[in-house]
């Protein structure tokens, strides 16, 4: 089993990754839910000055 | 070293909104002025209330300096003293607090300050009290069995 | 259709991982319930036999939660992780882990009985100049000396199996292990020289005072992402690999 692992790590390059765009578009919902977190809280912060 | 361009896109993007977060965080910080509240003077706890300004915990009024007034608070087991203070609407007030025991929060909600009080250091916080109201100072950091019931009150009157 | 016959660690390997794996769940279990009991106790809905108050409740929580469920998955599963991928664990880490596991178990046994004797209600941070009896520290301790008996037999079994296999590349699953491992016993530097070198003198009367701002930072020199995001990396690396091997 470990063998045919190490085949298919210096075969990366003509693997097919098959498509990341899902991957890419999950990865920044999850940035834009950190960001507008950041954003509100330093606001609150703000606020209370 | 061979990267996906999606990798490279969110790469770039996670390393400028830190950027971002940081610069925000830093220029708050050193040119404005918003810095964490433990100064480094250290007190011997065992003597706190022995000498100024602990020995009159309360608010005093100060000619001279950035803040109107000093507002000084002793936490010990279970008590702040003072338990109740009032505060001119509008004033400017530096907070200055240690503790005689063990480590307490003070922290009061509704407003930005928010500081832990360690024994043998100083905290100290400048706030501007610019709403009218009565604000509860709780204990926000575990010191013991009679933890939550640890509070004091910040009057703002007109 | 995967074979499960191709999942198989070495038996006696697995013994040792699933050792870990019953002490760490025990402490999932244990550790969740007192979750639930802290509500109902802080809420006055329940009020606990044997005069157990609320604060020994949620010092119970964290620590079985945070450090030892933690600690036992992580050292468990990198066990299983490093037999499966590179063959079998050798004689002497098989050792050094067994000896390691009950380390980790006395120390945890010793922890947990000064806390339910109402010795040792700090909370799971045990922050100065919050006491605790000598025995919880010491306890504590043992956990910390038992990981690092077990990242020895691993990081011990890697070398071995570099030496008998010039050349080649590591197995993933044994390096996320092994780099796991080094940065576990860097981060616990910190926690060990605060209690060793502060709390346990200081709670044996040995030392009148204590430093707060250096224990605190020794302290949280630990920092939490080592013991999460220790099982949960190479949780997640390992489920992923495996899914490779599904298709």
């Amino acid at each position: 089993m470990a063998q045919s692992k190490l085949k298919e790590k210096t075969d990366v390059h003509t693997e097919d990754h098959g498509s990341l765009k899902g991957t890419l578009a999950s990865v920044f919902m999850v940035g834009f839910i950190i960001v507008i977190t950041w954003v509100s809280v330093y606001f609150l912060f703000l606020n209370r000055l | 070293m061979h990267m996906h361009k999606y990798e490279k896109i969110w790469l770039i993007f996670g390393t400028a909104a830190l950027l971002f977060f940081l610069t925000v965080l830093g220029v708050s910080a050193f040119y404005m002025g918003n810095q964490p509240p433990s100064c480094l003077a250290t007190v011997d706890p065992a003597k706190v209330t022995e000498e100024k300004p602990f020995s009159e915990p309360g608010l005093h009024k100060v000619e001279g300096e950035e803040w109107d007034y000093e507002l000084v608070f002793v936490a010990s087991a279970f008590v702040y003293n003072p338990g109740h203070i009032e505060v001119p609407k509008g004033a400017k007030v530096k907070i200055i607090a240690t503790t005689t025991d063990v480590i307490h929060g003070f922290a009061v909600a509704g407003t930005n300050i928010n500081m832990m009080l360690e024994p043998g250091y100083i905290s100290e916080y400048v706030a501007t009290f610019n709403k009218a109201g009565e604000f509860l100072v709780l204990c926000n950091e575990y010191c013991g069995t009679g933890h939550h019931l640890m509070n004091s009150r910040i009057e703002v009157v007109e | 259709m995967l074979k499960s016959s191709s999942f198989k660690v070495d038996s006696r390997d697995a013994k040792l991982s699933m050792a870990h794996f019953y002490v760490a769940f025990v402490a999932l279990a244990i550790g969740g319930f007192a979750g639930l009991l802290q509500v109902l106790v802080r809420t006055g809905k329940v009020s606990l036999p044997l005069g157990i108050d609320y604060y020994q409740v949620l010092t119970v929580h964290g620590v079985l939660l945070g450090l030892v469920l933690t600690t036992f998955f992580i050292m468990g599963f990198q066990f299983a992780a490093i037999s499966r991928t590179t063959g079998g664990l050798t004689d002497l880490a098989r050792k050094l882990g067994w000896i390691g596991f009950i380390v980790m178990t006395i120390g945890t046994a010793m922890a947990a009985t000064m806390v339910l004797l109402k010795e040792a209600s700090v909370l799971f941070t045990f922050y100065a100049p919050l006491q605790a009896h000598p025995i919880f520290y010491i306890g504590l301790t043992l956990v910390v000396v038992g990981s690092w008996l077990a990242g020895a037999g691993m990081i011990i079994n890697y070398v071995k199996w570099r030496k008998a296999n010039p050349g080649k590349v590591s197995p993933l699953l044994t390096f996320m292990a092994i780099v796991n491992t080094v940065l576990w016993i860097v981060a616990t530097i910190g926690v060990a020289a605060t209690v060793l070198g502060q709390m346990l003198p200081w709670s044996l009367n040995l030392v009148d005072t204590i430093d707060v701002l250096i224990s605190r930072t020794l302290f949280w020199y630990l920092d939490i992402h080592s013991f999460t995001s220790g099982y949960y990396l190479p949780t997640c690396v390992g489920m992923l690999l495996f899914q490779k091997y599904l298709e």
